[in-house]
């Protein structure tokens, strides 16, 4: 039953013009030759979205709350000879692959169609939803989601938030109970105030570009991470999927060999809404 | 089957839906829409259960439902960047930075970002405590400020004041508090500024601190500076580095025993052998020298001195294959302007002052001195610039304890009973004072060996100036000012500035006119309205000038200070000698207390989310662990997990393995922060304190502790420990995930490639 | 057991939702929301103010225009006006609520329109719509969620406030084309008793993503496409069906 409802939705998503209407498509590039792996973005994201902190013994049995979190890895995929290392080396002299990695709001979500309760769909404006009070914790989505940002909520955690640091926790979102599944929203709180607030100004169909940042960007040290409209010619991260030849509605882009953009496992067709650029390393060096 | 097996399957649902959190959680289930309106009532529990007060008098930080920015400056580590925190309902949610702040740009680091969690600790002080009969007991703020003014309101020249690394009016404030008290021991005590570098740039440049303008570097070597993580300014220095890596791209290159956050991003890191950084830089200069255009730079006695220096050994010595050295001479020559860098592992060793001075040597052989590094001019307020201490000044504190110098000592922003070294046992020294007082918002070890103790503000609830420990233009002052009302209330914690300044008042009669620190900080401020660089207008219609000139460098949360133009920067270079490395068969190999972004010293060990922040290189989280390279590993027969024990000629600590390919074969690193025995429920108990095992050794020239230097042994005594880190979310015990199992994860591509296509973009 | 679980799945979930559902409307009676009997710490006379006086609920409720939420007022507004007013200072509720100002202490209302925390509601978008675009009276604007009002002593809870209740106008006031409409009185003249039913009953149909057969919320323009087949009442309701949970739900 679950193929069928995926292969029925999917070959429904798949037509080119799904999302043409509408005005929004929220999307975000990632530039990972200036991603330092600091942990900004993390803490951020913790500060923002009323992450829970779980503590040492429950990090070791994998339930950490982390909605963004920083891989690194030691070593380049198969297939980058000139970017490898020259010589057998017993240290990792190119230093460390970063990769900050989140919710990547796939238009071709794998988590969606195996909601049993339909509490994970995708929006209107390209976001793939998380309704915690539909959620009936079943971790289907979770299972299924090839990037492993979903993360269920196992335990009542708000409960042994000592005073007075729940008075930090951010009213315009839920406090998650146990039970649900949660992951990165786009910060769709600013989303929808940003759009609010573009209502007031009388314009509700355009969301100025640089008014909103999700808390990820906001506090990157070095802006390798750039979120906008994807549906706005004007805006930045438009602009920089262009230069770099993303484009959505593909799990194959056809571009130059030399161009840095990239989707993170894009032969999977998940057509997720965020561009990587390549790391860069001075092999001169 | 029955009923009553079908209904306890549903408890956690009726459950769920009682905490308000199912509002269609049973027709959600059958499947028959939102829209249900038959099943209403459950969500109604919370009727007239909750309270909502209005406040009696509007408040104009309190608007319901609407949030508010406040500008103010942070001050999680000596940097002082600019931050606006986020106001709802009066309370303080989030910190952002300060977009037009020069220090930050709007950006903020993790510890920045974690200002909350320090701020809403709950092991937070809240109220003032006493030693009775050898117990701390808590006491009322009005007995607390008696026996505040009947220790510090009098002439003592035996008193001796301990300030973490200060700045701006609190300093001005102590300062003129121990003017008046007759004491002239200002100790300043902070662990990671780096005070050899400081010297030998003051030696070389004139100035403890001159400018670095990273992006118009083509090629940045650093030899040991983690600017990245926790050198100086670690924001800054990201938005300059973000500059850097734009087309055309610069190459850093990485030279240090233990890879850091910077490491980890280099072009090239070159894993030294420890202590061996200034023979490296040495080698190099002596190669330069050869050509005459490098070599009329220096006197001729410098290009004399480097005449000896052998290549070939160097290499040796530094474990570096030689043609690497021949390579990163052929880079620095081709790429023109470059910036070296000297950090904390080259000047932490004995001879730390001569390897910085060995390093920056570099700059004015290669032409960068008016280039890379500019000129910085004079404070034109001395009384408030930054002073960042050293471990010089905690020792000499300690020396005078135990001679007995001191009768009193205060505390405010230090914690030596947990940073200072073991040999140095501030413990017993700080016995011997008669009365100790502590200013401080947690229970830290030295608070709680203090008689007197002072329950203070956050910085996110007071008033205050804080200068930069470093700033891209000179003359910047960030203001703070409180962002909500004190957490616990104006009666559980009090303002540094307000206590000091009531104290002050009794003493020097100058200090009447003001009736609170907020006022001396805004008055102080307002008498310097000429040396500003801006001037504040009033732009609505009765607002007087000075309103208008508080409400704007309040809502800038800066000012800008006039500051001459500055002198032209010359480079005064001497020859530089150092003496052989000595191996020490005992303990073969060299501890690395490595510094992080997040616990840093170890001040933030009790910020929840920092804890739980992975260590950027390990990615353990909650723990403590030492870094072991995978030869030596295999030597000594240990795998990620295990449990060693580390000795040292100071003491010996027990820890967790953590094999790493990113530290040199010779070298073994335990991160700080860890390893608290008081600092609340986040800290207390967590991992091992490296501080505890350094040894008495110390550099030459400054007298600064040579914190890299500490030889060590290694002993496995158990099997898997309990280690976790964030690499597979998981207990790793065998290795940590490093490999991307073939898949294009993290791609990458030449910088020859990048310049080629990003130059248009 | 266990392994009959799935096959009987559905029967035990209507039966549970039924129980449940008996359950909970058993002890409250159809709609009677004002659950709780503590009293308020003045009983305060919306009736007279709102009702005798006229006075725009905004005049108060002074944030409902630009913030989500619409505020009690500080107390010092209540004294703003009082100590101009002798005639009625001997009043005991005048007398309490001028102990609370000399106290200076915060006067502890009882929170009677209380939506679960997993619900954003915005007052301003809501009173920016129909007050001022609309032009609509702010007494029959505010009553479509708070009830005529001016009829009441404290506040009550005479709406459900449930999302069916939302969804209810949702579906007759989604986009642009009845601005300036009149809004026909039933809608916000309900009766006070405690009892008072939903005006309109809105069987609201399954939204399209509930289709067990396209288990993905379809953008409206889909949805159109699909519903056109549907007979012409089912179809009114579902092309209004909100299509993200996200607005009201995060």
């Amino acid at each position: 039953m679950a193929l069928k409802r995926m292969l029925e939705n999917w070959s429904r998503l798949r037509q080119q013009d799904y999302y043409a209407e509408e005005p929004y498509m929220w999307g975000m590039a990632i530039d990972l030759n200036k991603c330092i792996g600091c942990g900004a973005c993390v803490t951020a994201c913790y500060a923002e979205n009323n992450l829970p902190v779980v503590g040492k013994e429950r990090c070791g049995s994998g339930h950490s709350m982390h909605w963004m979190r920083i891989e690194r890895y030691w070593t380049e995929p198969e297939g980058t000879p000139e970017i490898e290392q020259e010589e057998a080396s017993d240290f990792p002299e190119r230093g460390a692959h970063y990769l900050p990695m989140m919710c990547q709001q796939c238009n071709h979500a794998p988590c969606e169609p195996v909601c049993p309760v339909a509490a994970t769909y995708h929006s209107p404006d390209g976001l793939n939803t998380q309704v915690y009070n539909r959620c009936v914790g079943s971790r289907y989505c979770a299972n299924n989601c090839p990037y492993k940002v979903r993360y269920f909520n196992f335990f009542e955690f708000w409960k042994d938030l000592p005073h007075p640091l729940e008075m930090q926790l951010n009213p315009d979102l839920s406090v998650r109970d146990k039970g649900v599944m949660e992951k990165c929203t786009f910060c769709v709180q600013r989303i929808r105030a940003a759009k609010d607030a573009a209502e007031d100004a009388g314009h509700p169909e355009h969301v100025e570009d640089g008014t909103l940042m999700t808390a990820c960007q906001q506090g990157c040290p070095t802006q390798a991470i750039v979120f906008g409209n994807l549906k706005d010619p004007e805006s930045k991260v438009k602009k920089s999927w262009a230069s770099h030849q993303v484009e959505l509605d593909r799990y194959e882009q056809d571009k130059s060999e030399d161009v840095r953009g990239y989707r993170v496992l894009e032969e999977l067709n998940t057509e997720s809404c965020v561009m990587y650029l390549d790391r860069v390393r001075d092999t001169e060096a | 089957m029955s009923e009553n097996k079908s209904s306890s399957n549903w408890t956690r649902r009726s459950f769920i839906k009682a905490m308000g959190l199912g509002g269609a959680a049973g027709s959600a289930l059958v499947l028959s829409g939102c829209g249900d309106t038959d099943i209403i009532n459950e969500v109604d529990i919370e009727v007239r259960k909750e309270k909502v007060e209005p406040n009696v008098d509007p408040q104009d930080y309190v608007r319901p439902g609407i949030e508010m920015y406040y500008a103010s400056t942070c001050r999680q580590c000596p940097a002082g960047c600019g931050v606006h925190a986020r106001i709802r309902e009066g309370r303080v949610l989030k910190l952002e930075g300060n977009p037009v702040s020069d220090v930050n740009h709007g950006r903020l680091c993790p510890m920045g970002q974690a200002g909350l969690q320090s701020h809403y600790n709950p092991d937070r002080l809240t109220k003032p405590m006493l030693r009775k009969g050898g117990k701390l007991v808590e006491i009322s703020w009005d007995e607390a400020e008696d026996v505040l003014r009947k220790n510090l309101g009098r002439k003592n020249a035996k008193l001796a004041w301990l300030s973490g690394a200060t700045s701006g009016h609190h300093r001005a404030l102590v300062d003129a508090y121990l003017a008046a008290a007759g004491a002239k021991n200002h100790f300043v005590f902070d662990t990671l500024p780096p005070a050899v570098g400081h010297a030998a740039n003051q030696e070389m440049f004139g100035s403890y601190m001159p400018r670095l303008d990273f992006d118009k570097a083509r090629l940045i070597v650093s030899f040991g500076a983690d600017f990245l993580g926790t050198w100086m300014s670690p924001v800054q220095f990201s938005t300059q580095y973000a500059e850097f890596r734009n087309a055309p791209r610069g190459t850093l290159v990485q030279i240090e025993p233990k890879m850091t956050l910077t490491g980890a991003n280099a072009d090239r890191w070159i894993p030294a052998r420890p202590g061996t950084e200034g023979h490296l830089a040495l080698a190099l200069a002596s190669l330069l020298v050869q050509k005459s255009e490098y070599a009329d730079r220096v006197p001729a006695d410098v290009v004399a001195s480097l005449k000896d220096v052998n290549v070939d050994e160097v290499a040796k010595l530094c474990d570096i294959p030689v043609e690497r050295i021949h390579h990163l001479h052929h880079l620095m020559t081709d790429r023109s302007p470059s910036l070296v860098l000297s950090g904390a592992s080259a000047e932490g060793v004995q001879h730390g002052f001569e390897t910085a001075r060995a390093i920056l040597m570099l700059n004015v052989l290669l032409g960068n001195v008016g280039e890379t590094i500019l000129p910085r001019s004079e404070d034109p307020f001395p009384a408030l610039a930054p002073r960042m201490g050293g471990w010089s000044e905690v020792k000499a504190m300690v020396d005078g304890l135990n001679k007995g110098s001191f009768d009193t000592v205060v505390v405010f922003g230090s914690n030596p009973l947990y940073q200072a070294p073991g040999f140095m046992q501030a413990d017993k020294a700080f016995d011997k004072a008669k009365f100790r007082i502590s200013f401080s918002m947690f229970p830290d070890e030295t608070t709680m060996a203090c008689d007197l103790v002072l329950p203070v503000h956050s910085y996110l609830e007071e008033w205050n100036t804080t200068m930069p420990a470093y700033a891209a233009t000179d003359g910047y002052l960030g203001l703070q000012q409180p962002v909500m009302n004190p957490v616990f209330g104006s009666h559980a914690t009090r303002s540094f500035g307000d206590l000091m300044l009531d104290v002050l008042k009794h003493m020097d009669p100058n200090f009447k006119q003001w009736d609170s620190y907020q006022a001396y900080v805004m008055g102080a401020l307002w008498t310097m309205r000429p040396a500003l660089v801006k001037q504040y207008k009033p732009s609505v219609p009765g607002q007087t000038e000075e309103e208008a000139f508080k409400q704007g460098i309040l809502s800038d949360g800066f000012v800008q200070m006039k500051v001459a133009k500055a002198a032209k920067i010359e480079a005064k270079v001497s020859a530089v000698t150092l003496p052989a490395e000595k191996a020490n068969a005992n303990y073969p190999f060299r501890l690395i207390p490595s510094a992080r972004l997040g616990l840093w010293d170890g001040r933030h060990a009790n910020v929840p989310w920092l804890q739980e922040l992975p260590d950027q290189l390990t990615e353990v989280v909650w723990d403590s662990w030492i870094e072991i390279h995978p030869k030596t590993a295999e030597k000594l027969g240990v795998i990620t997990g295990d449990v060693v024990q580390v000795e040292s000629s100071a003491g010996k600590a027990k820890v967790k393995v953590v094999v790493f390919p990113g530290i040199h074969p010779d070298a073994v690193a335990i991160p700080l922060g860890q390893g608290h025995t008081e600092y609340g429920r986040y800290a207390k108990g967590v991992g091992v304190n490296p501080f505890s095992i350094l040894a008495a050794l110390f550099d030459g020239k400054t007298g600064e502790l040579a914190t890299y230097a500490t030889d060590v042994k290694v002993a496995k005594i158990e099997s898997r420990g309990k280690l976790v880190t964030l690499a597979n979310g998981d207990l790793v015990l065998e290795s940590n995930t490093s490999t991307q199992a073939g898949r294009e994860l993290v791609k990458t591509t030449t910088a020859e490639n990048f310049d080629l296509t990003e130059k248009g973009a | 057991m266990r392994q009959g679980i799935s096959a009987t799945w559905s029967f035990r979930l209507a039966w549970t939702v039924l129980v449940f559902a008996a359950g909970c409307l058993l002890p409250f009676g159809a709609w009677a929301d004002d659950v709780s009997n503590a009293p308020q710490p003045i009983e305060f006379p919306h009736d007279r103010h709102a009702g005798k006086f006229g006075i725009n609920c905004m005049y108060c409720h002074t944030y409902a225009r630009r913030s989500i939420v619409a505020g009690i007022p500080p107390v010092a507004k209540c004294i703003g006006c009082h100590q101009h007013l002798p005639s009625v200072r001997d009043k005991p509720r005048i007398q309490k609520l001028f102990t609370y100002w000399e106290q200076k202490k915060p006067i502890p209302w009882l929170k009677v329109h209380d939506l679960p925390d997993f619900v954003y509601f915005s007052h301003k978008r809501h009173v920016q719509r129909f007050i001022f675009k609309d032009g609509r009276p702010t007494q029959q604007v505010c009553a479509m969620c708070h009830g005529d009002v001016k009829t009441f002593t404290v506040g009550r809870k005479v709406k459900a406030l449930t999302m069916g209740f939302c969804l209810s106008c949702h579906t007759q006031f989604q986009g642009e084309s009845d601005i300036g409409k009149p809004m026909p009185a039933e809608r916000w003249m309900s009766p006070v008793a405690a009892t008072d039913k939903p005006v309109m009953k809105v069987e609201f149909p399954q939204p399209a993503v509930l289709d067990p057969e396209h288990p993905v919320t379809m953008k409206a323009a889909e949805v159109k496409k699909l519903t056109d087949r549907l007979p012409a009442e089912v179809r009114d309701h579902l092309v209004h069906a909100p299509h993200d949970c996200w607005q009201c739900h995060k």
